[in-house]
């Protein structure tokens, strides 16, 4: 039954996605496309968390730290060093999944509120080595609080929709293969019992690892491609806490540690604060937050993550 | 009797259509101005004032019968604070709501963000809340802001030193490290390198810094003759406080933000005093021009509708509403705008000058303020006084800095 429900999510999730690729071949405002595509590029970010945090119960506060490093990767590779957009993004992921490896060796051997400071004050650390490391090395490489200006692309938004659906197609798709492989199941054996997982065989900081640095690879293609969207980057604005704070929210409203939680919790937020802010502009944050807190204590793990409990489902 | 009141139905209904039928053609007549701003996150108190200015012009300007005869609309939307937010709402605004028009927000990161979306539509956007140098090196043709250059506003503070007995030597300069303030600092640097003053301490720190003392006390042990602060708000009032803690008092201090605005003043009382602030525009200046009459009146209408003082930022935004607002009145336009007619008023905005409530405007090749002088104020007796430029001074700078053990 289980099974036959898997493949049939994933037959609707490969259909829907393939109908996305036509997507603006048929939407003529510019608007409705951005808002699209700015809804899967926070499914997709929302995801990157989740594969993390959500599988293996490690609470990452520092996500958008891979966000940032993403983001001036390709800022400096296109403005210093001349590289194409597209060769710039594959570097941007490999260096933020690089530095995530680094980091990731010795931090996920700290446990629950050990990791989660560890992990916000490595992104904080970030944004004040990008603040200060030209001025105190006499360079010019971050440019501080100046910010760096990218070309403008001058693409149209089909442009950035065509960057970030495939990028989110691989994030939902990893969330797939998690689920259903051997490496999916020890990171659910580590939010259950870490220990017991070790003891069971399971390579518990390889899988912790495996799973940090994919969403940090990730992570990094999206910073980029908001990058070079805005054209202007500064170490307030990609290193922003809030970011990560939206991605947690995103997550938790829609189901931590299941596949779907991301998407619904990132449609049903970005769509919800679009259409309350356009009519009550003084008021919208107070009911988006009244609408979050009613949606937490009815759906106390998550829209996805009740349905899954009270459908007894094993995957969605 | 049934027909006679049916035919008193069918008339009533007629004239609620044809009512509503004026109604929508008279909605459809108004000039609808998208704004992206911030009213929440770091710069949503910044944003709130641009609002209020804009809001102000609209209610004047309808008051006084519109523009070429059709009202003001405005839509605002919140940009939270985030760039990518505010460059979504300007493509929500232009090509959602049709916007006829867009006036510029709050923040160099948020404009950053949204001058390519109105350039790409090839929208005009005024802005009088962002100054980043980098702005105006991008070769956009449809940008604009009434504000100088961020490290040309804070040269009154520095000339004015030439002005004095006996003249500063030596400067510390000192600056919070986001892109206004740190450009501030450079722009400290710039003219006092010109006026021939030694800067023998320069420092950037961490907007959250929370020990100004320690700060300030290795600042004070390098005897600097005039202390130099590229600030906001609670930079500026944070630094005072020090100073007097740590009983500093150099023979002049000046700020790039924050001694305007009036809640200074208010906190500080009699601790402001000596201060000197840049500035671009105060209520005294001897401006005047359409729609608002002289600079005072500006004032005094925004103190009757707000209950406040207006700051120089809020009077930025509406003199950037009102040079757009002239260009519309001079090349006779009627909304709704076509694209054609957009490419005239970018036009009409590099051409023209405009003399308003805000001083002069004249926007260069690049679309910065290239009209407008920068001011430095005092305060004195917790009065803001113009001191620099002389010919606008009204009042004597007040120097050396008093010091606080004497106060």
């Amino acid at each position: 039954m289980n099974f036959k429900i898997d493949r049939i999510i994933l037959i609707i999730f490969l259909g829907i996605t393939a109908a996305l690729a036509f997507l603006p071949n048929f939407v003529e405002s510019e608007y409705l496309l951005r808002l699209i595509t700015v809804v899967i590029f926070w499914i997709g970010i929302a995801g990157c968390w989740n594969m993390m945090s959500g599988y293996t119960g490690y609470i990452d506060f520092g996500p958008v730290v891979y966000f940032g490093i993403g983001s001036y990767v390709v800022a400096i590779a296109m403005t210093k060093y001349g590289i194409p957009f597209f060769p710039s993004l594959f570097i941007s992921g490999l260096i933020s999944g690089s530095v995530a490896f680094l980091v990731g060796i010795p931090t996920l051997r700290l446990k629950g509120a050990y990791f989660a400071i560890a992990t916000f004050a490595f992104a904080e650390a970030m944004k004040q080595i990008a603040l200060e490391f030209d001025r105190t090395f006499s360079v010019s490489f971050f440019q501080g609080s100046d910010g760096i200006t990218l070309p403008i692309s001058g693409h149209d938004n089909s442009f950035f929709f065509y960057c970030v659906l495939p990028v989110t197609f691989l994030v939902v798709l990893a969330h797939y293969y998690i689920e259903h492989s051997k490496f999916g199941y020890g990171l659910k054996a580590i939010k259950e019992a870490e220990t017991a997982a070790e003891i069971s065989g399971v390579n518990t900081t390889a899988n912790k690892l495996g799973a940090y640095v994919s969403s940090a690879f990730f992570l990094g293609l999206f910073g980029a491609i908001e990058a070079y969207w805005i054209t202007y980057i500064t170490p307030s604005d990609v290193f922003n806490v809030q970011k990560t704070v939206q991605m947690v929210i995103m997550t938790l409203l829609g189901g931590m540690g299941t596949f779907l939680g991301p998407v619904v919790g990132a449609t049903f937020l970005t769509l919800i604060s679009e259409s309350l802010g356009a009519r009550f502009v003084e008021y919208y944050l107070i009911m988006i937050g009244g609408i979050i807190i009613v949606a937490i204590l009815i759906m106390p793990n998550g829209i996805i993550g009740s349905l899954k409990i009270r459908k007894k489902l094993r995957f969605i | 009797m049934v027909l006679k009141s049916f035919r008193s139905i069918l008339i009533v209904m007629l004239v609620c259509f044809l009512s509503a039928g004026f109604a929508c053609a008279a909605q459809k007549a108004a000039w609808k101005i998208g704004v992206a701003v911030s009213l929440t996150g770091v710069f949503g108190k910044d944003g709130s004032l641009v609002k209020d200015a804009y809001t102000l012009w609209q209610e004047t300007v309808n008051s006084n019968g519109g523009i070429n005869g059709a009202p003001v609309e405005l839509i605002f939307y919140d940009d939270k604070s985030d760039p990518a937010t505010t460059a979504k709402l300007t493509e929500q605004l232009i090509v959602s709501d049709k916007v006829d028009l867009l006036l510029g927000g709050f923040g160099s990161s948020q404009l950053f963000a949204a001058s390519p979306v109105a350039e790409k539509y090839q929208y005009p956007l005024i802005s009088g809340g962002a100054s980043s140098n980098k702005l105006f090196e991008r070769g956009f043709k449809y940008y604009f802001s009434t504000l100088g250059k961020a490290t040309e506003e804070v040269r009154g503070c520095v000339d004015i030193f030439s002005e004095v007995t006996p003249k500063p030597k030596t400067a510390a300069i000192i600056g919070a490290d986001i892109l206004f303030t740190s450009l501030a600092c450079d722009g400290f640097k710039k003219y006092c390198q010109k006026n021939g003053i030694e800067v023998i301490h320069f420092e950037l720190f961490p907007m959250a810094l929370q020990d100004y003392n320690s700060l300030l006390m290795k600042v004070k042990n390098k005897k600097p003759d005039v202390l130099l602060v590229g600030s906001h708000l609670l930079v500026a009032m944070k630094t005072i406080k020090a100073m007097k803690e740590i009983d500093f008092s150099p023979k002049a201090v000046a700020f790039s933000y924050g001694p305007t605005v009036p809640k200074f003043v208010e906190d500080l009382k009699g601790d402001s005093n000596y201060v000197i602030a840049a500035s671009e525009w105060t209520p005294n200046m001897p401006y005047s021009g359409k729609v608002f009459g002289k600079a005072d009146d500006f004032s005094q209408l925004y103190i009757k509708r707000f209950n406040r003082r207006p700051d120089y930022v809020e009077a930025a935004a509406a003199g950037g509403a009102v040079a757009q607002q002239e260009v519309l009145e001079e090349l006779g336009l009627k909304p709704p705008l076509s694209k054609e007619n957009r490419i005239k008023i970018m036009e009409a905005l590099h051409k023209d000058k405009f003399e308003t409530f805000y001083g002069k405007i004249q926007f260069g090749a690049d679309g910065a303020n290239e009209a407008h002088p920068p001011v430095a104020v005092q305060i004195q007796s917790e009065k803001l006084e113009n001191v620099f430029p002389l010919e606008y001074a009204e009042a004597k700078i007040l120097y050396p800095f008093k010091p606080w053990k004497e106060r």
